[in-house]
């Protein structure tokens, strides 16, 4: 006799395993069509190990820098609620929902004729040059470390931090104590999640950056520039490395801490 | 002896969401173990935040040993701080989360520390689980280790919410004596915060009533149960007959007539029945357990009733009060229901009214009683209690202490 309720559970069951294999097929396609000899010439290129190292430099800084902002809004935003939070979190969350050509061109304009000429006389450059590769990075996963952060904030009981205040902790010794090490997880989760989108990132800091090949050419440039090329042996290599190091950290991620990363 | 004054609260108000005190005036003194009762969302858990300066005063001043707290941060208070869910810390151990506040001054290391840490261990009967994550905790682990974070520092003040409500009888139980043990022998102060009238009961030596922020009654737990101040008061601490009558005058004094029967009740003590009017709408408010049930009635002496026999003085022949203090009032009634309860036995009686009798199960088995049967139903006319309608109240929250 079967069992009330197992129809749905077969539902879902095979729609979870068609998605599996959809993205699995995509995936062994990229992994299939490029050639092994590409992959492994690639690290003798020149430009692809230029392009290696400044896609690690600039999307750990830009993680590095969107967490030491994320962490303060995420608590901010995680433990109050004040008129108008909403268009606040509308504001915050923006660069998610906008196609990120569009945030480049605004950091373009804002970085460009609006802030440029200060900029010039501090001797800062940023439009088209490796620090606009961080900017536009930091820009567009900056969101997704606030509502990451602040999910694993809310998750913490706001009376845990009471409790600390009445065994002698000050406001940040109970964030600093019994927050943040209880967040851990979480923030460890975003910060993962967020280093990838930066690793990624292509339209934002094209518009900001420029696509200079050997000076802001991140991995994702570097598939775009031989992709227009022609080169696509040498795009399907990258495009594979980028696969399987996005794989592998997320996987070690998910082994250490054992527990789920979520958006 | 002067009884030595730990804390004072004037004119208390403040507000937190939906949450709000107002004006709530009392004191708490070292050898006190104040019980917080009402119904949820009456402030009670706002209250202890505000005692231990977790939220802001907005009107009212919070004395300590004579010293103005009002505005003091929670960490220089120091009042130990338990909730109803424990929340230890999960990435400590039991050890750790014990050392927390000591661990924050630096002193985790002191041999003072470490010798308080080995006393509540044992004192607590936590000493096996200290290297142990709270994930792996039982509900009364939990809530004890809390405690001992609490306790560890020796506060003067220990602020408990409902810190049993979640834990089995027998947990339960045993914590309350612990409770008693460290309100007793450590000479620490405590408010504590319970929806459970036995165990207010069990532990309190004052008790404060609150409703929608006010101070609704204070006075000892016996008082609170035994005299409630008004129709709320009696229901809220679930006075089991609350019969609706009103104050009559009657031989040059008062008495109680009910609404149903005309039956009347009294003569009524002069305290708490001289604040009535006569004929002013009110309740007769008796414990189920202070009604004695026989199947007999006693000698008869009082006023007749406007229905022919009915409830009236009698001189009752309780051994244990001189002669002239032993009154007793005593009525008819019919048997309706008879319900066990375990230790005792609830009879639901009419005569007119409907009024419930607990009977201690010892005494029960005498009486071999059957629904339908007449019995006779008495009590002390000291223990009448008249309280005012809903909506005819007197303020009963100024300068109450």
């Amino acid at each position: 006799m079967r069992r009330q309720g197992e129809p749905f559970s077969t539902i879902v069951t095979l729609i979870t395993a068609a998605l599996c294999t959809l993205l699995l097929a995509v995936f062994a396609g990229l992994l299939g069509y490029g050639e092994t000899e590409s992959i492994r010439d690639l690290f003798q290129e020149p430009e692809f190990r230029f392009a290696l190292r400044l896609s690690l430099q600039t999307s750990v800084a830009a993680t590095l820098l969107a967490t030491v902002v994320a962490i303060p809004c995420g608590y901010f935003l995680a433990r109050n609620h004040f008129p108008g939070k909403v268009v606040v979190d509308s504001l915050l969350e923006l660069p998610i929902v906008l196609p990120p050509l569009v945030s480049g061109v605004a950091l373009l304009i804002f970085f460009g004729p609006l802030l440029g000429p200060f900029l010039q006389e501090a001797g800062i450059a940023i439009v088209f040059t490796p620090l606009g590769v961080i900017v536009a990075q930091w820009f567009v996963a900056l969101p997704l470390a606030i509502r990451s952060f602040r999910q694993a904030f809310a998750a913490v009981d706001p009376r845990m931090e009471k409790v600390a205040r009445t065994l002698g902790c000050t406001p940040f010794q109970s964030f600093w104590r019994v927050v943040l090490p209880i967040a851990r997880p979480g923030i460890l989760g975003g910060m993962t999640m967020t280093w990838a989108r930066t690793l990624g990132e292509f339209g934002a800091t094209a518009m900001l950056a420029g696509v200079t090949r050997m000076k802001t050419e991140t991995l994702p440039m570097a598939i775009y520039l031989s992709m227009t090329n022609g080169d696509l042996s040498f795009a399907l290599a990258i495009a594979t490395v980028l696969l399987l190091v996005a794989l592998l950290v997320l996987t070690a991620f998910k082994v250490f801490m054992r527990t789920e990363v979520q958006l | 002896m002067k009884r030595e004054l730990l804390l004072d609260v004037q004119g208390l108000s403040l507000t937190a969401g939906a949450f709000s005190l107002q004006s709530l005036s009392f004191q708490v003194h070292r050898d006190d173990y104040l019980v917080i009762v009402g119904p949820t969302g009456s402030g009670k858990t706002l209250l202890l935040e505000a005692l231990a300066g977790l939220v802001a005063v907005e009107a009212g001043r919070i004395f300590y040993q004579q010293q103005d707290i009002t505005a003091a941060p929670p960490e220089t208070r120091r009042f130990g701080f338990a909730y109803q869910d424990s929340l230890l810390y999960p990435h400590l151990t039991v050890r750790e989360n014990i050392l927390f506040g000591a661990a924050v001054q630096g002193r985790a290391k002191a041999p003072e520390i470490r010798r308080r840490l080995t006393e509540l261990a044992e004192v607590l009967a936590i000493g096996p689980i200290l290297n142990r994550h709270p994930e792996r905790l039982s509900g009364g682990e939990r809530q004890r280790v809390s405690l001992a974070r609490a306790l560890l520092l020796q506060p003067p003040l220990l602020l408990l919410d409902e810190p049993l409500s979640a834990l089995d009888p027998q947990t339960r139980a045993g914590l309350q004596q612990l409770l008693r043990h460290i309100h007793r022998d450590e000479g620490v102060a405590v408010i504590h915060v319970t929806h459970d009238f036995a165990e207010a009961m069990h532990l309190g030596t004052n008790m404060l009533l609150l409703n929608e922020g006010r101070l609704w009654q204070s006075g000892t737990p016996q008082e609170l149960f035994a005299r409630p101040n008004s129709e709320y008061a009696a229901r809220f601490l679930r006075v089991e007959n609350i019969i609706p009558g009103s104050i009559r005058w009657q031989d040059d004094q008062r008495w109680f007539g009910t609404e149903r029967s005309t039956r009347l009740f009294g003569p009524l003590p002069e305290q708490g029945a001289s604040e009535w009017q006569v004929g002013a709408p009110s309740f007769l408010a008796i414990r189920a357990s202070y009604i004695r049930l026989t199947r007999e009635a006693q000698t008869e002496s009082g006023p007749e009733s406007e229905s022919g026999p009915g409830p009236r003085s009698v001189s009752a022949s309780v051994p244990a009060l001189a002669e002239g203090q032993a009154k007793e009032c005593g009525w008819p009634a019919t048997v309706t229901e008879i319900t066990f309860q375990g230790s005792y036995v609830e009879v639901t009686c009419h005569a007119g009214d409907c009024w419930l009798v607990h009977v201690p199960i010892a005494h029960w088995r005498s009486l071999h009683l059957q629904q339908g049967e007449t019995v006779w139903l008495a009590c002390q006319v000291s223990d009448l209690h008249v309280v005012p309608r809903a909506g005819q109240e007197t303020s009963m929250d100024d300068g109450l202490d």
